[in-house]
């Protein structure tokens, strides 16, 4: 799996957790998510009297010989959803030492494989300038999920990205599943629209701020300019001291604030991934904590 | 303000330098990150900075180039000139004895060398130093001297003698030194209460305990030595404890014979006997065992140098009486005695001893090197003893009071006082002889005793040079063996034949030891209590004069043709008077002080090392502050 490189025991624990959704499904059938309307999945639900027209294969004769009433025993309805995952892969994600790629990888290997152990279908999508690219398409079952997975290790980090320019064109199903937006949000406001237009679907939503462990607690000092990787027109010039420092931390605390707001006013969830943390306490731990997996 | 180094102000070229790195270093380091967003965003956070705190960013370089300066101007060296304020100083340093007592592990010399340093360094550049010492004289060590550093190790280099030292034979040398210079600024350093008129009195006593013998000696007893003497508390009442140590034979280890505790009043002397069952001695010592600032006081060693001399005595004789003569000198004269007939002299003269006793036998000559006694051994011929025969004087009676003839004893005033030691201690009773001979004496020669003119007991020197007595009459013909003048006589005498090497065995430091030269002698070496050996010129001298200025036990090895090296010994101890040295009395720089200084200067380059080790630690803590602080 190349950069993918996950531990099998991992992926064994994985497969012991449940994606938590807090919106009614509206997949397709033959999944394994629960939904709150009745169907006609094997587990017995409820009775309720029969009404004209009511299919009659399902009034349960047994209660009538007992009741002489027609009741008709209702089953619960289990749907196949789509998690779609969106990877931002401008070249901020990729900069430095690469373990913000990595770690990206991995959260959205993880998440996919964590969906086809649910027996849903699973896209994964690379986001670059205005443009979404479509990595891997619909798949489900363990044995396509491998053999597709790969191709995460082929993604190329370049150019600037725009979430929601990116996303909005896109067709989404209407409550079919979890929308997972993987980026650093290094962003005045790009991503709001995006996850206005997710949540407006009833996808349940998780935003995940991938951050360099440098970019949280720069260690530099002194007199320096910096340019933009994405953008070398942009640039900041100045002699990096406390106070710098002191203002640079109240920035990212705002920046965190203010998509966890946003993402909460809205249902959505978010946290914020180091990119020095394995991705088995992420795992465990964050996204536990956020009740995005139970 | 100048330089000893001005090239060190080459130094000052690390400044353009040090601008040059810091434009160099100021160019802003160019590198891309991730994104600028985060960094650009902080500016909305950035506080509004105090106008003061933009000035850091420069302080670094103000701060290293305040240390280049410092550092620059510390290898010129700058003097300063300080107009009229340096001064020509002049110390009298006292180096007695007393000035070795100790408190606090450090001595009164030490606190005054100290003292001096002190003021040497507190002293302006510029100045001039000249230091009179006071020891066995007043000597000046060094004069006009100003370099401090020079000053101070000849200072340090000094050390206290043990004898008493006259400040004011320093002072007279210091009076020339004020008349000449008025100004001159004089130190007294001393541990006495001198009143000072025109000098600065630097006391450095400190009422330390001190305790002294203030007498001492011995004394024979029916049981035995009986040490005694009196000892002195000085600062404080005390109870002190007093031990005798004695060694029997020269050479051998002291060991403690007795002592006694004794009960001091401050300032009062306290007498103490130390009784011991010890017959005789070749030293004896009295310790004070408590401790105290001058232990060198704290002993006396007393000698008996009778043990120290190889008393060899031959009696040459055929009479009966010779017994008497035996046991006295023996006994009394603590001599190793021979006795030899006439007849065995004659075949083969014996040599070797000290004294030669000829009783009633005339040898036809007279032992060389050697004392010689002549009891009723002079006939015609004189044998070279100086005396001529002329009769025997014999009572006319043969009984009672008209049968003998009474001999007196030679009256004290009479006698000189080296003299009187052949009459000391006598009773004085008349002695009953019966017969005497009648000798021609030299005026040369002492009369012990006499018969009315005619002496009958004499001392001189015969034809060899050598120590003579004549007994005029036999011990037998008289009832003189028989009383305790005999004994006592006889010790006198033989103390007389065998001359000593020392007068005395105690003295104190700074005291001068008289050396007999004694019949025979060929040469004598003394060894001071610290090991230096000086040989005495025996050649020229009939006494040698040598200086005690240490404390403790000298030893004199003497030796004499023919016979073995004797060792003998002598103590030097502390001047009473450097025990307790209180009252100095007045000393006074005749004359009007003058207060007119010259130009000093200041070179001091502590301010230089302060300074640059305040600024490169301000510096690195700048560094510090700004590298570490929010990590």
């Amino acid at each position: 799996m190349g950069d993918l490189v996950i531990n099998e025991a991992f992926l064994q624990q994985v497969e012991r957790l449940q994606t938590a959704l807090k919106n009614n499904v509206a997949g397709l059938f033959g999944g394994n998510h629960k939904s709150r309307t009745f169907g006609s999945s094997c587990e017995f639900a409820d009775f309720r009297n029969y009404m004209p027209g009511d299919d009659i294969t399902k009034i349960d004769w047994n209660a009538y010989a007992r009741f002489e009433t027609l009741y008709l025993k209702l089953y619960l309805d289990e749907r196949r959803l789509h998690t779609k995952i969106y990877l931002d892969v401008s070249q901020s994600m990729a900069f430095g030492n690469g373990k913000k790629r990595v770690a990206q990888l991995q959260l959205a290997a993880t998440l996919a494989y964590l969906s086809i152990c649910e027996l849903d279908k699973v896209s994964i999508y690379a986001v670059r300038d205005s443009e979404i690219i479509e990595i891997v398409s619909s798949i489900s079952g363990r044995e396509t999920y491998f053999a597709e997975i790969t191709k995460l290790n082929d993604i190329e980090y370049f150019g600037d990205c725009f979430i929601s320019e990116s996303i909005l064109p896109t067709q989404v199903g209407y409550g079919d599943g979890l929308s997972v937006i993987i980026s650093d949000f290094l962003t005045d406001n790009d991503y709001e629209r995006a996850i206005d237009y997710l949540a407006d679907k009833k996808r349940d939503l998780l935003c995940v701020q991938v951050l360099a462990a440098e970019e949280l607690n720069p260690k530099i000092r002194g007199k320096n300019v910096f340019y933009d990787s994405e953008n070398q027109s942009r640039s900041y010039r100045k002699n990096i001291n406390k106070d710098i420092i002191r203002a640079y931390r109240e920035a990212v605390k705002y920046v965190q604030d203010r998509i966890r707001d946003y993402c909460n006013a809205r249902g959505a969830e978010y946290i914020l991934m180091r990119d020095d943390k394995p991705i088995n306490e992420v795992f465990f731990e964050q996204l536990a904590q956020a009740e995005v997996v139970k | 303000m100048s330089f000893y180094y001005p090239l060190g102000l080459l130094g000052l070229l690390g400044i353009p330098v040090l601008i040059i790195i810091y434009i160099i270093k100021s160019k802003y380091t160019e590198q891309t990150i991730a994104s600028t967003y985060l960094w650009t965003l902080s500016e909305r956070f950035l506080k509004k900075r105090k106008p003061i705190s933009k000035l850091t960013g420069i302080l670094t370089l103000i701060l290293q180039i305040l240390a280049v300066i410092a550092a620059s101007l510390l290898i010129a060296h700058p003097v300063f000139t300080i107009k009229a304020s340096a001064n020509d100083i002049l110390f009298v340093l006292d180096g007695s004895a007393s000035m070795n007592m100790s408190n606090d592990g450090a001595t009164r010399f030490e606190r005054a060398q100290s003292n001096i340093n002190r003021i040497i360094d507190n002293s302006r550049g510029g100045s001039s130093y000249t230091l009179i010492f006071v020891r066995d004289g007043a000597n000046v060590v060094f004069e006009g001297v100003t370099d401090k550093d020079q000053a101070k190790s000849d200072v340090n280099a000094l050390s206290a003698g043990w004898s008493e030292a006259d400040c004011s034979s320093a002072v007279g040398i210091a009076q020339e030194y004020f008349d000449a210079n008025p100004s001159t600024v004089v130190y007294l350093v001393s541990d006495k209460q001198y009143e000072a008129r025109n000098m600065t009195l630097v006391d450095v006593s400190g009422g330390e305990k001190n305790f002294a013998f203030t007498d001492y000696g011995y004394k024979y007893e029916s049981i035995g030595v009986c040490g005694t003497g009196s000892v002195i508390s000085y600062a404080s009442d005390a109870n002190v404890s007093v031990e005798l140590w004695a060694s029997v034979n020269v050479g051998d280890e002291a060991v403690r014979y007795g002592g006694t505790s004794v009960q001091l009043k401050k300032g009062e002397p306290k007498e103490f006997e130390i009784r011991t069952t010890l017959a005789g001695f070749a030293s004896l010592e009295l310790r004070i065992a408590s401790r105290d600032a001058l232990a060198q006081d704290n002993t006396v060693v007393l000698y008996d140098e009778a043990k120290s001399q190889d008393r060899k005595v031959l009696i040459v004789s055929d009479l009966q009486d010779t017994v008497y003569l035996k046991n006295a000198i023996s006994g009394a004269g603590k001599a190793v005695v021979e006795i030899m007939s006439s007849k065995k002299w004659e075949q083969d003269v014996a040599e070797g001893y000290g004294l030669y006793v000829f009783n009633g036998y005339s040898p036809s000559s007279l032992p060389k090197n050697a004392a010689v006694w002549m009891v009723d051994a002079i006939d015609g011929s004189g044998a070279g003893s100086g005396l001529s025969f002329r009769d025997y004087e014999s009572p006319r009676d043969t009984t009672g009071p008209g049968s003998y003839y009474s001999a007196k004893f030679a009256d004290e005033k009479e006698l000189s006082s080296q003299q009187r030691s052949l009459v000391k201690g006598l009773l004085r009773r008349p002695v009953a002889i019966r017969k005497y001979a009648k000798y021609g004496v030299p005026r040369s020669f002492t009369t012990v005793m006499r018969i009315n003119d005619n002496p009958v007991v004499v001392t001189g020197l015969n034809e060899n040079n050598d120590r003579e007595v004549v007994f005029a009459f036999r011990i037998g013909d008289s009832d003189f063996g028989l009383s305790a003048d005999f004994l006592i006589l006889v010790r006198n005498l033989v103390d007389y034949s065998f001359p000593s090497v020392l007068e005395r065995t105690v003295y104190k430091s700074g005291e001068t030891m008289n050396v007999n030269v004694v019949p025979g002698c060929e040469n004598i070496t003394v060894t001071a209590p610290s090991g230096k050996s000086v040989t005495l010129d025996t050649v020229d001298n009939a006494v040698c004069e040598v200086r005690l200025d240490e404390t403790g036990i000298y030893t004199l090895k003497v030796k004499k043709t023919g016979a073995e090296e004797a060792t003998l010994y002598a103590f030097a101890g502390v001047p009473l008077s450097e025990s307790n040295p209180t009252g100095g009395g007045q000393l006074a720089l005749s004359g009007e002080r003058e207060y007119s200084y010259s130009d000093g200067f200041y070179d001091n380059l502590l301010a230089f090392f302060i300074a640059i080790a305040v600024l490169l630690l301000a510096d690195w803590g700048l560094y510090c502050y700004e590298q570490y602080q929010l990590r």
